[in-house]
């Protein structure tokens, strides 16, 4: 019950200072209705891995990476992955994305329906975020080598779906 | 696993989302970062954008929840940070005479080239977050957010006073009433807490104080009382604790009249 209390109480002070960055992430993806939804789910999946959460020296990028996921699925799941990037980037009121990189998000949306998670992360963080490979990897706490065959892989997936068309 | 970004400037020399996000949250990141900022007018901008969106969210959703605070902290613990929130909230009650002129705004603004400190004040009116500067009018019912920037790691609070002399505590708000230590921090920072105009008119001093000793508001207080209380045409506050640096702004606040 001790353990419960306290992390009710650090889940607020979470709240509070990290809710305007999940919801500000998830609106890159989603309308306002569902991005508030993200925002609920994003801070359940705190709790429930609060040990993992709590050893992060920095949240917010735990919070960006765990939103972008629940993002990503969201949109899978509801049959609006088409619609990602080409109608819902930049939705975000009266912000631009000067790191976004236009065709890499035509090559993303081509593929979305077919890449897996991990796939579709790097492609994002990529394409969309403009980041670098060694501050994916520090995202997604994998190598820069493992960013780099994962861009890779994506670029043999869009290849592949070519030489598929009839 | 401990995630911390390398870099926070994206492939094409621009600082990302993700960096703009922790420069508004005051978290640590790389001098290539806080150097970007200082010289790249379109990134200032975004996160221009960036603290004007955490503001608009930090007040928002205050007084619809309060009342519910205590049904729904146990049933819904996402909410409950919103919840933290709204007990956050401050009520600036009192009951002042009718509204005076200031004699002298005070202060064009709180940020200035070279200083050591910032106070920015924001001001949501139900539909638009604005930056509100000395001697600007406010009206009952708006929230007013704090940003704060120090150059050095000091121990923070925000108060105010209105014109009877009635001192009450903005930032940090808690039982406790004590400063509280900011980091040091390339940009303001979006304070926690917020406070709620009350209907009386009058004027509204608020006062940040940077200190590099903890201290308490009940000492605040007493002083802002008594510098009040002898100032009647008060043009600027003196300096409320000694060894502190101070940054004020003195707000007009006004019913709504009709089309306003």
């Amino acid at each position: 019950m001790t353990v419960r209390i306290a992390t009710a109480a650090a889940t607020d002070q979470l709240y509070a200072r990290y809710a305007p960055l999940v919801l500000r992430r998830a609106r890159m993806f989603v309308d306002g209705a569902a991005a508030e939804d993200v925002v609920h789910d994003v801070f359940i999946k705190v709790m429930e891995h609060w040990e993992q959460f709590r050893g992060e020296a920095q949240p917010s990028t735990w919070l960006y990476r765990i939103t972008t996921h629940v993002c990503l699925n969201r949109l899978r799941d509801d049959h609006r992955r088409r619609r990602l990037l080409s109608e819902n980037y930049g939705a975000v009121p009266g912000v631009n994305q000067p790191t976004a990189d236009p065709a890499g998000l035509a090559l993303l949306s081509q593929l979305w329906k077919t890449l897996d998670d991990d796939l579709a992360q790097v492609g994002i963080y990529y394409h969309l975020d403009g980041m670098t490979h060694d501050d994916i990897a520090a995202l997604l706490g994998c190598s820069a080598a493992t960013v780099r065959n994962r861009l890779k892989a994506i670029e043999q997936h869009a290849r592949d779906a070519e030489e598929a068309r009839p | 696993m401990t995630a911390t970004l390398h870099g926070g400037l994206g492939r094409g020399g621009h600082l990302t989302q993700l960096a703009l996000e922790q420069l508004q949250l005051g978290e640590p990141l790389s001098a290539s970062v806080e150097g970007h900022i200082g010289a790249c007018d379109a990134c200032r901008q975004r996160l221009q954008q960036v603290a004007q969106w955490h503001a608009h969210l930090q007040v928002r959703p205050l007084a619809q929840v309060v009342p519910f605070r205590r049904r729904l902290a146990t049933q819904w613990l996402p909410a409950a940070g919103v919840l933290a929130l709204a007990a956050l909230l401050l009520l600036v009650v009192g009951r002042g005479p009718e509204p005076r002129q200031l004699p002298v705004p005070l202060g064009e603004t709180m940020r200035s080239k070279g200083s050591p400190v910032d106070f920015e004040v924001y001001a949501y009116d139900g539909a638009v977050v604005r930056q509100v500067f000395a001697g600007d009018v406010v009206h009952p019912g708006e929230r007013l957010g704090f940003r704060l920037r120090t150059a050095q790691a000091s121990h923070v609070m925000v108060a105010g006073v209105d014109s009877q002399g009635s001192a009450y505590l903005c930032y940090p708000y808690g039982e406790s009433a004590q400063s509280r230590l900011l980091p040091a921090t390339p940009i303001p920072v979006a304070v926690d807490d917020a406070v709620v105009l009350d209907a009386v008119p009058g004027d509204e001093h608020l006062v940040a104080l940077f200190c590099p000793e903890p201290f308490a508001f009940a000492g605040v207080a007493d002083k802002l009382r008594t510098l009040v209380a002898s100032r009647p045409e008060l043009q600027a506050l003196p300096i409320v604790l000694d060894g502190c640096l101070q940054r004020e702004l003195a707000l007009r606040k006004q019913a709504r009249s009709i089309g306003n």
